[in-house]
């Protein structure tokens, strides 16, 4: 079977891929829009699971794609092809692409241009017995609720800071379930300050009030300054263990709270999926106030690698808005690389968007410091909980090694298997980052993330030697 | 045969308010199990009552965590051959899933 | 001024050098062990972990492993790492009728160099191994070859080193080496100078580039080898396994050109099966490429079907040090007083590597080995050995 050519490849069908792909599928452009989920929609335009999962039709349209917001997709355009669930698994020279589906098994394809939109994870700042069944991230009981209405448990504990703590408490009492307690890691006064920096974004605004109103209707408690440093359970969470976090990181003393409660659904912010760019070889930066390792991009949304593009929370992490945006400057761009767009109306719609940008970037910077973790946290974590989950490593380990010498997250996974198992390093990697810059001298980052192979996901061999 | 159940001291509820596809039957080591058309396998289990999926290396319970295909932990044995994310493999009538630990 | 002096000045952090600082200072030889990146950070953190006696030559080469295999076996008393050294044998397996015959031959000559090693038939095979795949006609068995961690043992070997005094500088490379007369008198770094008499060059497929700075040339070029790692599973497959056109690979490349692929499988103590590898003259190179995967999974599907369902997790690329002869360049280099070869192992530098640390360190400490190295000498490749 010979390689099949598109003008775009699109990877991530969350926001900012489904932004591009509405710019681009007005231009007689041969487009390929993947995703690893059943549905389109990214994390955030989750929808309910009932409707027809969709399916790569070859060069048929799709029908029936779950439509959102303003995005209109699909519905009558020859040009866009989508898959899902489908994954790409490695980048290869000259934009060529190895892509696992659900239907048609591994095979290759070519793109002239390339937009990586892959979105975001959750991250949770670990504590003893975090691997218990029962402890999940907000996103995971988010996902659970809207996409499939369950509810957990009868009863939940939230722990987190920002919106989706809150919105996700709000939506398990929209739905009839009960939020024991919200342990809020921020303090009112940040919760305030939120409001100034959101002004001029008033549906947001809106979409807080809603969620405090129904918490206090419901006088669900809130704990600020509190985070989550134990969980105690046979086979199942049963117990939750929070302290009040000083500003210098500490533990505040005496200030220990016991919770007795199934499910916890906890998350410390959002880390940028990177992994696809980085091996095609695009630049990273590192920057806390976007989330971490990030992709570095020009004004076009552009890469390091020409005919690369990145948008959305692999940018920097700051929500929907912004990964919309950003989905279609960078397709704009491409629409002028390719001589669809001309260059005055390419600037001028450009320079509307990026100031957008800006207002989201601003919101996405103030969230991301009320995320970060202080570097004497990390200190505070117990000898035993678990880091790298796959391969059960835990913190005393990693500290044993610290106190042998070890610097680098690489000679860390070396000589502990941190970040060797089949999650590949996603949930931990990051936290090795912190926990080693917390340990230098100058808290310092390394000059790289750990280094990226393919296959990008896990695939089964036989997919592999079918090809 | 299996005992027919419903769900175990279900800790997972679902809700009224959602729309839901059409009822299914599919097995957890072998019993009988309810599902809706479209559910993940990880929402369907949930729902039952079951929380652990598997053992980690040193023998530890896991169960849902990540919930988007990142973390690996929810891994399930599914119609006796493959290791699957539960949270990204859509539950079909009458599929065997085998979990380590109930 | 200097920044530094020592007796030995080991430059390489892979598997060999570290094995090399590991005997020296087990002899209170003072050691200096330069690494331009982190330990274990090349070949030696990118292969497998066969200590396998089937794949290597009858002869001086198979004589070394075992002493080697030996050593090692013996290894986790003196580490503090665990090395995961396990003796759970080794196959060799046969698929076809020519191949049956040619590894006959072979058995032969291993045994007359004192190796145990068995033809078995189908029945037997299946047996050892209810996994495989049954087209495999028949195998190669030997109780004697073992797997081993080979990051755990080049860590190992790192720490067991630092602990008896030896230096490790990671993150320094190189930059060139002091000549006076004919004896080279010290080694040059960004961070200094370090005042040497004797210099071990172990830096496998960088080899020629320390060689360059002495006007020395050194045959070694990097071999790309691509291997996949799959998820954990439980216990599925016991002994080390390689296909009999593995051993053509090796040895006649001309061979394995007319068959399927030459693949090797080992299921660590982790579980997770390492299954490799690519032979491929492509420079320094590291990537992974679909064609090298492809065939890889192919062939290991096809040998050990149940690794259908199994997800790869991981692929990689490391380099081996080849050299045109198979054989590595071990010992004293005569243009020049002072500098040391141990390089050039291609792919048996882990079984290897044991023998190379003690025979170097005896080397530098006695100025002459047990075992006679002439074989393994650089001057072998060159007609001019002044």
């Amino acid at each position: 079977m010979g390689i099949e050519a598109y003008d775009v490849v699109i990877i991530g069908a969350g926001p900012s891929g489904i932004g591009a792909a509405t710019v681009l599928a007005e231009y007689s452009l041969k487009i390929l829009l993947i995703d690893e989920n059943n549905q389109i929609g990214g994390q955030i335009w989750r929808k309910p699971a009932y409707q027809p999962v969709s399916r790569f039709r070859g060069h048929q349209p799709p029908t029936r794609q779950p439509m959102d917001l303003s995005t209109g997709i699909g519905t009558d355009k020859n040009n866009l092809h989508i898959t899902t669930p489908s994954c790409v698994l490695g980048v290869f020279p000259d934009k060529h692409l190895l892509l696992s589906t659900s239907d048609q098994g591994v095979r290759e394809i070519k793109a002239r241009s390339i937009i990586f939109a892959t979105g975001a994870r959750e991250k949770v700042l670990p504590f003893k017995g975090w691997t218990l069944p029962g402890v999940m991230t907000l996103g995971a009981a988010q996902i659970l609720l809207k996409q499939y209405g369950v509810l957990a448990s009868s009863e939940i504990l939230i722990s987190g800071a920002g919106p989706l703590a809150y919105l996700l408490s709000s939506q398990i009492i929209g739905a009839g379930g009960k939020v024991t307690t919200v342990l809020d890691r921020s303090s009112l006064a940040t919760m305030l300050n939120a409001v100034w920096v959101m002004a001029g974004q008033l549906p947001k605004i809106g979409e807080g009030l809603l969620a405090l109103g129904r918490l206090i209707k419901k006088r669900v408690s809130v704990k600020h300054r509190m985070q989550v440093v134990e969980v105690k359970g046979k086979d199942k969470l049963q117990e939750v263990i929070a302290v009040r976090i000083a500003s210098d990181g500490t533990a505040v003393d005496g200030s220990q709270q016991r919770y007795e409660t199934q499910m916890l659904a906890c998350g410390n912010g959002f880390v940028p999926n990177i992994e696809l760019p980085q091996l095609t070889g695009c630049d990273l930066i590192y920057a806390v106030d976007k989330g971490g390792w990030i992709v570095k991009t020009d004004r076009s949304m552009e890469t390091s690698v020409s005919g690369v593009f990145a948008a959305g929370e692999i940018t920097g992490i700051a929500g929907s808005d912004k990964s919309l945006i950003e989905g279609r400057l960078a397709a704009l761009s491409i629409l002028n690389q390719f001589g669809k767009l001309n260059s005055k109306k390419y600037r001028i719609r450009r320079a509307a968007l990026l100031n957008k940008r800006k207002h989201c970037q601003r919101f996405g910077a103030f969230l991301n410091r009320q995320w970060a973790i202080h570097p004497r946290e990390w200190a505070g974590i117990d000898d035993a909980a678990i880091i790298c989950r796959c391969e059960d490593i835990t913190m005393g380990t990693i500290r044993g090694w610290i106190k042998k010498g070890i610097r680098s997250a690489p000679d860390l996974k070396r000589a502990t298997r941190c970040g060797m198992g089949i999650c590949q390093g996603r949930t931990c990697a990051p936290l090795i980052y912190e926990i080693l810059a917390a340990c230098s001298v100058a808290g310092k980052q390394e000059p790289h993330p750990l280094s990226v192979r393919t296959p990008v996901k896990p695939i089964p061999l036989g997919d592999l030697a079918r090809l | 045969m299996g005992i027919i159940k419903d769900s175990k001291n279900a800790s997972g509820i679902r809700i009224d308010s959602l729309q839901r596809g059409r009822k299914i039957v599919f097995f957890v080591n072998g019993r009988y199990t309810t599902a809706y058309m479209g559910e993940t396998i990880h929402a369907a289990l949930i729902a039952a009552g079951y929380h652990q999926f598997r053992k980690s290396k040193t023998c530890q319970p896991r169960g849902v965590f990540c919930g988007m295909g990142v973390c690996y932990e929810c891994l399930v044995t599914v119609n006796n051959g493959s290791i699957q994310r539960a949270c990204m493999t859509v539950v079909e009538e009458g599929m065997e899933v085998e979990i380590d630990g109930d | 001024m200097a920044w530094k002096s020592a007796d030995v000045v080991v430059i390489g952090g892979g598997i060999i050098g570290t094995a090399i600082a590991y005997f020296l200072s087990r002899q209170k030889i003072d050691v200096i062990l330069l690494e331009k990146d982190g330990i274990a950070s090349g070949s030696s953190g990118a292969c497998d972990g066969a200590v396998v006696m089937q794949t290597k030559k009858p002869g001086v080469h198979l004589k070394l492993a075992m002493e080697s295999h030996a050593l090692l076996s013996r290894m986790q008393d003196h580490l503090q790492m665990p090395i995961e050294f396990e003796q759970n044998g080794g196959l060799i397996v046969i698929e076809t009728d020519e191949e049956k015959t040619a590894m006959k031959q072979f058995v032969k000559a291993q045994r007359q160099a004192g190796l145990d090693v068995e033809l078995l038939d189908h029945k037997q095979l299946h047996a050892l191994a209810p996994h495989l795949s049954d087209h495999l006609i028949s195998a190669t068995y030997s109780p004697q070859d073992s797997t081993i961690n080979p990051i755990a043992l080049t860590l190992g070997f790192a720490m067991g080193a630092k602990q008896m005094g030896a230096e490790i500088i990671t993150g320094s490379t190189v930059s060139n080496i002091e000549v006076e007369g004919r004896q080279i008198s010290a080694v040059e770094t960004a961070a200094g100078k370090i005042e040497t008499r004797t210099v071990v060059n172990a830096t496998g497929v960088y080899a020629s580039e320390i060689g360059r700075m002495l006007g020395i040339e050194i045959p070694i070029k990097p071999r790309r080898g691509q291997l996949l790692v799959t998820e954990a599973r439980p216990d599925l497959l016991k002994p080390w396994l390689g296909s009999a056109n593995y051993i053509a690979a090796k040895f006649n490349p001309q061979l394995a050109k007319e068959g399927a692929g030459g693949v090797s499988i080992d299921q660590t103590q982790n579980g997770n099966f390492l299954i490799g590898a690519t032979r491929e003259f492509v420079g320094y190179d590291k990537r992974t490429t679909t064609e090298g995967l492809k065939q890889i999974a192919s062939r290991a599907v096809q040998i050990l079907p149940v690794l259908k369902n199994m997800h790869l997790i991981r692929a990689f690329a490391g380099l081996r040090p080849y050299t045109p002869d198979g054989l590595p360049i071990l010992g004293k280099v005569e243009k020049i007083k002072g500098f040391i070869m141990a390089a050039g192992h291609e792919g048996d530098g882990i079984a290897l590597s044991a023998i190379t640390g003690k025979l170097i360190s005896e080397l530098v400490s006695e100025g002459k080995t047990d075992v006679a190295l002439d074989s393994f000498n650089l001057n072998r490749f060159s007609n001019d050995t002044t």
